[in-house]
């Protein structure tokens, strides 16, 4: 019976090696997530199941703070796929040293972000490099005020999140059948004709999951507009630190947080599904 | 079938046994804290005005380890004193306006004086006020004033109304003031400016307070917690609404960095020690008071974080007249929702 | 190849411009690394004092310290677990658990941040490092299992069979054939998940206590109290070990790639 029992341990050995990452998975990420939407649903209060915080942050203000985020998100989106795409498109067909140009492409990403938002600081402030440089070659006589605004904030986003556009751009355009541009040479087609014909259709995976990949997590930036934007702007992600580290309302917290990831939600599949059809 | 149950029943057991694993390893910091031999000092303060570099001597003297342990706000304080049991705090450091609280709730324990005979050391201006009369409980330690920074290198007009008017309500002047990110504090004194009350607001007078510091919104650079200072200096803005005990650094540094008390008044913030109700070594915690205030050790600290010590005759006190002591007018909650329009309109 | 020329420049120029966009602030902070004048930015004069102070200050020391300590720990537990699951998982678990892993990188880093907070009030966790160490090794799974698993699917499956059939026991196996082959992508995994994790900042800025400072949340804090030019005198030697590790990274990619 010993026997039987001994063997069967050592035959769920396996399981048991394996089982503490999917376990730490289960239990960190998807367990916690269902208690913050468990959270949500509870009033502070009486303790009970209750619609309360989902009324209390459903108006006009929080609204526009959600807006506010998918409009930045939006175009930082932007920004990074009309700075990255060309970037990508070098790197993939004309360059020689295409690993070592990825990794110096990537390195400033390595450091810290607040480090590289910090460093923005040097340039954009009155005194700073920009200004100076404007100053000194007389284009303008009054200091611009650059840092503190929303341009600002966009900006040092779009600088945060390039990598992670480039990344699969680069990836798609590297695996690049090059018949099909000898092809469409063959058939007489200009340059921009191939390039909106053939390049841009067969990169549109890539540029789907860059969309993706900056999109949703600069949705919830909220370093950047806190320390860049001066805090005037509220942010989701400014909302829901301030929620759970300042004021530690766990529950309406987590009624937005829940809230504002469902937004999120939906407009990235609208964003995925958008240009799925555009594929077609 | 046994089999099927045994290999089901074994995979339960791992899975619990690893979860058992986890808890025991994150509470391990727990049940350690429990076991210590060695006598421990545990203080609850704020990180710019205490940490541990002097407190060698002490140490080594009385055979104790300090742990300071930080917060960032009166609210963490106080949540860390309560929730979840005794944390086995020795001194809490409550600033002004929720002494009351502390001993309603009984959190703190009268100062024995005494023990104490150092007290009038102190300068007599912070001792005795309304929110601790006697110093029946605390014993002060850090003062602030709020005022406004100036820059003279940017703000190159002649300064001559001190008044809260110049970052409270001067859009038609084109420039950007920085502010911090204390919303109690800034209402309280946009009343004192329009009504020039301190408290007793009326509803119609509340919602007025919170229309202008919307209005107000146009003319701020920036909220920042502690880099007002910065954007002095640095001459990002001519004028920053900051604290006394942030600006002293770059006055000393910068000829043409001052700071002043607006005409209207103003609030001070006031950081005391106190001695929690729950303490057992009461006379260790009054050694160590008298280690920092009757040998001195207080003026190091004033002298790195750059505060004004309790010790020495604060001469920017005598000359203001108007210093009131900051009370809330709201709750904390009534706060967040506030905080909250200001910051997205 | 199309290579009509001036659109070429114009590609290369956009290049150019790109790099440099990217470059300017790095290259700013650290010539700013030297200048003597604390608090403005005017010029004063070229100085390495910063550097001087950045090596004698004991919280940053303490931080850092702090920081490498959470960062080996989680890497260690990581790499270990990723490699546990990628070699002894079923294969059917493997396939369709591996989304699990993935989802942790997908959602946005406050989300992860913020349910570990609740959870861990939830379960009466006191917050330290440990909670910290916890979430860094969430986020490190993420990264180890793709590269691991990526790196496993390609060991070729008759090696095992064969070690199989002359009588090796799994643990056998695991020990002589497994790691080996998976040695560098193991190497490439956890110098990965180090630098994450010692640059990380939303876990730690919402997991942490007010006792337990890593570096990026010391940097955070001295920022926003208006720093001094140590600020950047630690961000170039950030730069440095950073950089230093994933040219490492980089370089065991590319040698692993080719020798495929």
């Amino acid at each position: 019976m010993i026997e039987r029992l001994k063997s069967c341990f050592l035959k769920e050995m396996p399981f048991f090696l394996a089982a503490p990452a999917v376990l730490w998975a289960i239990i960190l990420f998807l367990f916690p997530l269902l208690c913050l939407i468990f959270t949500s649903f509870i009033d502070q209060d009486t303790g009970l199941f209750s619609w309360y915080n989902y009324h209390h942050i459903a108006n006009i203000t929080i609204a526009i703070i959600i807006i506010r985020s998918l409009f930045y998100a939006l175009l930082t989106t932007f920004f990074t796929l009309i700075i990255g795409y060309p970037i990508a498109y070098y790197v993939a067909f004309y360059a020689r040293a295409k690993e070592y140009m990825l990794f110096f492409l990537t390195l400033p990403f390595w450091t810290n972000l607040i480090v590289l938002v910090y460093a923005w600081f040097f340039l954009l402030e009155r005194e700073g490099l920009i200004n100076f440089l404007l100053t000194k070659l007389g284009l303008i006589t009054e200091p611009l005020q650059l840092a503190y605004t929303t341009g600002s904030v966009i900006l040092v986003m779009t600088y945060c999140y390039i990598p992670f556009m480039i990344m699969p751009l680069y990836s798609v355009l590297n695996k690049f059948n090059m018949r099909l541009l000898e092809a469409s040479c063959d058939l007489g087609a200009t340059y921009f004709q191939t390039l909106r014909h053939v390049i841009i259709p067969v990169s549109l995976p890539g540029i789907r999951t860059g969309i993706i990949l900056v999109f949703v997590p600069s949705f919830g930036e909220f370093i950047v507009p806190a320390l860049m934007g001066g805090a005037k702007q509220l942010t989701v992600g400014s909302l829901i630190s301030y929620y759970f580290v300042v004021s530690k309302n766990y529950a309406i917290g987590s009624a937005f947080t829940i809230l504002s990831g469902l937004i999120l939600l939906l407009t990235a599949i609208l964003i995925y599904f958008l240009i799925t059809l555009i594929k077609k | 079938m046994i089999a099927l149950l045994m290999r089901l029943s074994i995979r339960f057991l791992a899975v619990c046994s690893w979860i058992l694993i986890f808890f025991i390893a994150t509470s391990y910091q727990q049940l350690n804290f429990f076991t210590q031999d060695k006598k421990t000092l545990n203080i609850l303060g704020w990180p710019q005005i205490i940490d541990r570099e002097f407190l060698v001597e002490f140490e080594n003297k009385h055979n104790v380890t300090v742990h300071i342990t930080y917060c960032e706000n009166n609210e963490e304080m106080l949540a860390k004193l309560t929730v979840g049991g005794s944390h086995g705090y020795d001194i809490i450091m409550p600033s002004n306006f929720f002494i009351n609280h502390y001993v309603e709730h009984t959190l703190i324990q009268k100062l024995d004086h005494s023990k104490i005979p150092w007290l009038k050391k102190i300068d007599p201006q912070i001792l005795n006020l309304p929110f601790d009369l006697n110093n029946r409980y605390t014993v002060p330690c850090f003062w602030s004033v709020y005022g406004i920074g100036i820059n003279h290198k940017v703000y190159k007009k002649p300064l001559l109304d001190k008044s809260w008017k110049l970052i409270f309500d001067n859009l038609n002047e084109n420039y950007l003031v920085g502010m911090l990110e204390e919303l109690p504090q800034t209402y309280s004194l946009m009343g004192l400016y329009l009504y020039n009350k301190l408290n007793n607001f009326s509803l119609e007078e509340k919602r007025t307070i919170l229309e202008k510091l919307i209005e107000q919104k146009k003319m701020v650079l920036a909220y920042t917690d502690m880099r007002v200072e910065y954007l002095l200096a640095s001459g990002e803005c001519p004028l920053v609404f900051s604290a006394s005990s942030d600006m002293a650094k770059m006055v000393k540094l910068y000829p043409y960095i001052d700071f002043f008390v607006p005409k209207e008044g103003s609030f001070a913030l006031l950081d005391s020690f106190a001695i929690t109700f729950e303490c057992q070594q009461k006379d260790l915690v009054y050694s160590f008071l008298s280690y920092l205030y009757d040998e001195g050790v207080l003026n190091q600290y004033a002298e790195k974080f750059e505060f004004t010590s309790p010790l020495k005759i604060n001469q920017l006190l005598t000359t203001i007249s108007t210093i009131f002591y900051f009370e809330r007018i709201y709750s904390e909650k009534e706060y967040e929702d506030l905080w909250i329009e200001v910051k997205a309109a | 190849m199309h290579q009509l020329s001036y659109g070429f420049l114009l590609l290369r120029l956009a290049v150019v411009l790109t790099l440099a966009f990217l470059y300017l602030p790095l290259f700013v902070l650290i010539v700013f690394s030297f200048n003597s004048n604390p608090f403005t930015q005017e010029w004063g004069y070229f100085t390495t004092e910063w550097y001087s102070v950045l090596w004698d200050s004991r919280e940053i020391w303490d931080s850092f310290y702090n920081s490498c300590k959470i960062a080996l720990q989680a890497t260690i537990l990581s790499v270990l677990l990723s490699t546990l699951f990628v070699s002894f998982a079923n294969q059917y678990y493997k396939k369709h658990l591996q989304f699990l892993f993935y989802a942790s990188l997908a959602v946005p880093e406050i989300l992860v941040a913020v349910s570990l907070l609740g959870f861990f009030s939830l379960c009466f966790i006191p917050l330290g490092p440990m909670t910290i160490l916890v979430g860094h090794t969430l986020l490190g799974l993420g990264y180890a299992v793709p590269i691991i698993y990526t790196r496993y699917q390609e060991i070729d499956q008759q090696l095992i069979l064969a070690a199989y059939d002359l009588g090796a026991s799994q643990f056998q196996i695991f020990r002589t054939i497994i790691i080996p082959l998976l040695f560098p992508s193991i190497i490439a995994a956890s110098l990965l998940v180090f630098v994450l994790s010692l640059d990380d900042f939303f876990i730690s800025f919402f997991c942490c206590d007010a006792t337990t400072q890593t570096l990026p949340l010391y940097i955070f804090s001295i920022i926003r109290s208006g720093s001094t030019p140590v600020i950047n005198a630690l961000s170039a030697v950030l730069l440095c070990i950073t950089s230093l590790a994933i040219f490492c990274f980089s370089l065991l990619q590319m040698k692993d790639r080719e020798k495929r």
